[in-house]
């Protein structure tokens, strides 16, 4: 990561190589649902209690648009979706792939670290990002 | 709390559009004095003021009643997003139905188009810091949809076809000329599979209306209309797999209004829903209960939504053509709802209009189908 970064959402998430990263959640301890961000109380059950919980690499991509001209800190295009992590929760990101052509409901998806937009005072904003992996699970 | 009648006795607005050169408040203003002048009701009467707006900033309805002589009385200042105007009318419901007040004026008014792109989430929101936008929300909405139901992309494009048409003769609307499906899908991506022409326009205006107890309605001179359920909810947090194409926010919230107001979804004559979005139309049809899962895509084929079919939506031309200034969207669905329903509304008057229902729903909030969504169903009465 350059000096002149800031790690957006640091707590959801952190990077396992150099080119990869993990999202975490938090687990209510009670009924094991999951929540990223972090919230007070379960909305299922109410209770207070969380653990830190690692995501799968791998989730399911469940909806996704390419958007244009949004204006503010964005690029011109940019593509972003909902995945569905097998610990049962739903994590909206911007995805690498800009090409309607790469992209399909349904498809795997892994999580890597990416500076999505530089802030007017020169600092990359830095967060998680979302990509297709390959079947074969690279 | 067992509520006493409500009715609404005058209804005005400005038309929507670009107002560059009028200040909100004026806007505001303009839609209360039509309000008051359509009722026939003069402003040392109005006991209560409720005013909705999204963008109006700190005290909105103040600065708008100080142009009138409606100010010492309690002013109450709504933000709901897209609800805003017409949870402003749900407070007014309350405050007369409770027998508070008697004579109570609603105003919603917003002034956006000196904005650029779409609107923001609050920064803090976890989904707009990532770079959700409206657009691109409803365009994932709908990328799932067709592709659980197998509409198309025409079908989405008709939803904007019919509304602008119904608008050619509405005066308030921002758009009044007709387009095709072509037009549709040729303008500009916004965020696919969504286009410019599916998307709603930023706008400035504002609607009023007068709401007021039984006894004020009956020695009224202008036609009352009843207010027979005001239902507002927002929406259930849900971090896991939501299912997307079925906001469940305006399904829980039509189950309460029918239930309040003793009614079907069969037993509605015209809706007013809110199409900021070309699918957002087809998702509501399903929500509604308007007819069945995955059958929005058939409504509009077969023309059943279109004015002359068996359930006129939007026969103002809704969000899609009259534009929308968030705050008074609400309001102006029930304008065009007690037009309709005292047989005022010309060439596009949905005929034997006896129930309206109006749905106005929005808010951004991560894991929340709507931040916010309220009901209102009206009767002749």
């Amino acid at each position: 990561m350059p000096a002149a970064a800031a790690r957006l959402h640091p707590d959801c998430w952190q990077v396992v190589d150099r080119d990869r990263a993990e999202l975490i959640a938090s687990r209510c301890t009670q009924c094991a649902t999951a929540y990223l961000p972090a919230v007070l109380a379960c909305a299922r059950c109410g209770n207070r209690e969380f653990a830190a919980c690692t995501l799968s690499p791998r989730g399911t991509l469940y909806t996704y648009s390419i958007v244009h001209g949004s204006g503010g800190v964005w690029p011109a295009v940019y593509a972003a979706g909902y995945v569905d992590f097998p610990e049962g929760v739903r994590v909206f990101g911007q995805l690498r792939e800009t090409d309607a052509t790469d992209l399909r409901i349904g498809a795997q998806i892994g999580v890597e670290p990416e500076v999505l937009y530089r802030r007017q005072d020169g600092i990359d904003v830095v967060c998680f990002r979302f990509y297709v992996a390959a079947e074969d699970g690279a | 709390m067992k509520l006493a009648p409500v009715f609404i006795v005058g209804a005005g607005m400005v038309p929507f559009g670009k107002h560059a050169e009028t200040p909100l408040s004026a806007l505001g203003a303009r839609a209360a004095v039509a309000a008051l002048a359509d009722a026939a009701i003069t402003e040392d009467r109005v006991e209560a003021a409720f005013v909705g707006s999204q963008w109006g900033g700190s005290m909105v309805g103040q600065r708008i009643l100080k142009q009138t002589t409606m100010l010492g009385m309690p002013v109450v200042n709504v933000e709901n997003a897209c609800s805003s105007g017409s949870t402003a009318l749900r407070l007014a419901c309350l405050a007369v139905g409770a027998g508070v007040h008697d004579v109570v004026l609603v105003i919603g008014a917003d002034k956006l188009s000196a904005l650029a792109g779409p609107l923001p989430r609050h920064p803090e929101d976890f989904d707009g810091s990532l770079g959700l936008s409206p657009p691109a929300l409803y365009a994932m909405r709908a990328r799932r949809y067709m592709h659980e139901y197998g509409a198309t992309i025409e079908d989405l494009a008709a939803v904007c076809v019919k509304n602008r048409r119904h608008a050619v003769d509405n005066a308030y609307a921002h758009f009044r000329k007709e387009i095709s499906i072509d037009e549709v899908l040729a303008s500009r991506p916004v965020a696919e599979p969504l286009t410019l022409l599916q998307c709603c326009a930023r706008a400035d205006g504002a609607a009023a209306v007068v709401v007021v107890s039984e006894a004020v309605a009956r020695r009224s001179g202008a036609a009352p209309v009843r207010i027979l359920a005001s239902t507002l909810c927002s929406g259930r947090f849900d971090p896991g797999f939501r299912d997307m194409t079925m906001p469940e926010i305006t399904q829980r919230c039509a189950a309460r209004a029918y239930f309040d107001a003793g009614i079907t979804a069969e037993d509605v004559d015209l809706a007013e829903v809110h199409d900021a979005f070309s699918i957002a139309e087809l998702l509501y049809y399903e929500a509604l209960g308007l007819c069945r899962r995955g059958e929005g895509k058939h409504l509009i084929r077969d023309g059943m939504t279109a004015l002359g079919g068996d359930i006129p939506v939007n026969p103002s031309g809704g969000l899609i053509a009259k534009g929308h200034p968030p705050g008074a969207t609400g309001v102006a669905q029930i304008f065009e709802a007690v037009l309709q329903l005292r047989g005022g509304a010309g060439t596009r008057q949905v005929p034997d209009a006896r129930v309206a229902l109006t749905h106005c729903t929005g808010g951004g909030v991560s894991g929340l189908d709507h931040g916010a969504c309220t009901i209102h169903i009206l009767a002749a009465a």
